[in-house]
């Protein structure tokens, strides 16, 4: 697995466990009394599993087994690839903690902006390994 | 009841069910099979933990899908949702333990 894959995916795993975390804790704030507060959490919960969790896996994923190029670049431009890994995490920082914490709408705009741009430049990257099998080995 | 107020008692259910019980449990089966192996003598990890992972995610998911409507609708179901959310943190965190070692740089 090539390590943007490795970092891709354990970032993921982190988010899962962190998303699930503040799932439990909302789930069970009717009966241990705090609900108010905690409520307050659910975009951030939304966020981190959604974004965090969902898309981060499967960017990982899709890098470690997407067909590989001829030549001496098999898995196409890197660093395109690891630019999206940054700003999608720069973008659910930013709409999640943005969200709880009364963050500025523009804090939450660069965040989303953010996101959409890692998305692009996922796509970027992975457009060129999705090819028929003649192109690829 | 109006239906309004029906789909808005459900709709943290119908939510969990297609996100939890369908996306996370879908990843969770396919990481499981086609993630690096582990070792030659345990290429999945623990098993254990994998079992472990399967039954606390679907017996919490079954619980929060009975307790949590009937807490809307007036019951004295808050106990169940407590047990459903530490066993889905159970689930979860299971998850993560058993697949983070196969995460790995050849």
């Amino acid at each position: 697995m090539p390590s943007l894959s490795v970092w891709c995916i354990r970032m993921a795993l982190l988010y899962l466990g962190l998303g699930f975390t503040l799932g439990a804790l909302m789930l069970s704030s009717p009966v241990l009394g705090f609900a108010p507060a905690v409520l307050k959490l659910r975009p951030l919960h939304a966020e981190i599993l959604l974004v965090g969790w969902m898309a981060q896996l499967a960017f990982g994923v899709a890098y470690w087994i997407l067909p590989r190029l001829p030549g001496n670049r098999p898995r196409g431009r890197e660093r395109v690839a690891w630019l999206s890994l940054a700003l999608l995490n720069a973008g659910v920082l930013a709409v999640g903690l943005g969200q709880i914490l009364n963050a500025p709408t523009s804090v939450l705009v660069v965040g989303r902006v953010a996101e959409a741009l890692a998305v692009f430049a996922f796509a970027t990257h992975a457009w060129t390994r999705a090819q028929r099998s003649s192109a690829i080995r | 009841m109006t239906s309004p107020s029906l789909g808005a008692l459900l709709r943290p259910t119908y939510l969990h069910l297609l996100v939890l019980g369908w996306l996370t449990q879908l990843i969770f089966g396919v990481a499981y099979w086609m993630f690096p192996r582990h070792s030659a003598k345990g290429p999945h990890g623990s098993e254990w933990l994998g079992w472990t992972s399967y039954w606390l995610l679907n017996t919490g998911l079954v619980l929060r899908a009975i307790g949590e409507p009937a807490l809307a609708l007036g019951g004295r179901s808050g106990w169940i949702l407590v047990i459903a959310a530490l066993l889905q943190l159970g689930a979860g965190w299971a998850f993560v333990f058993n697949t983070w070692p196969r995460v790995k740089a050849r």
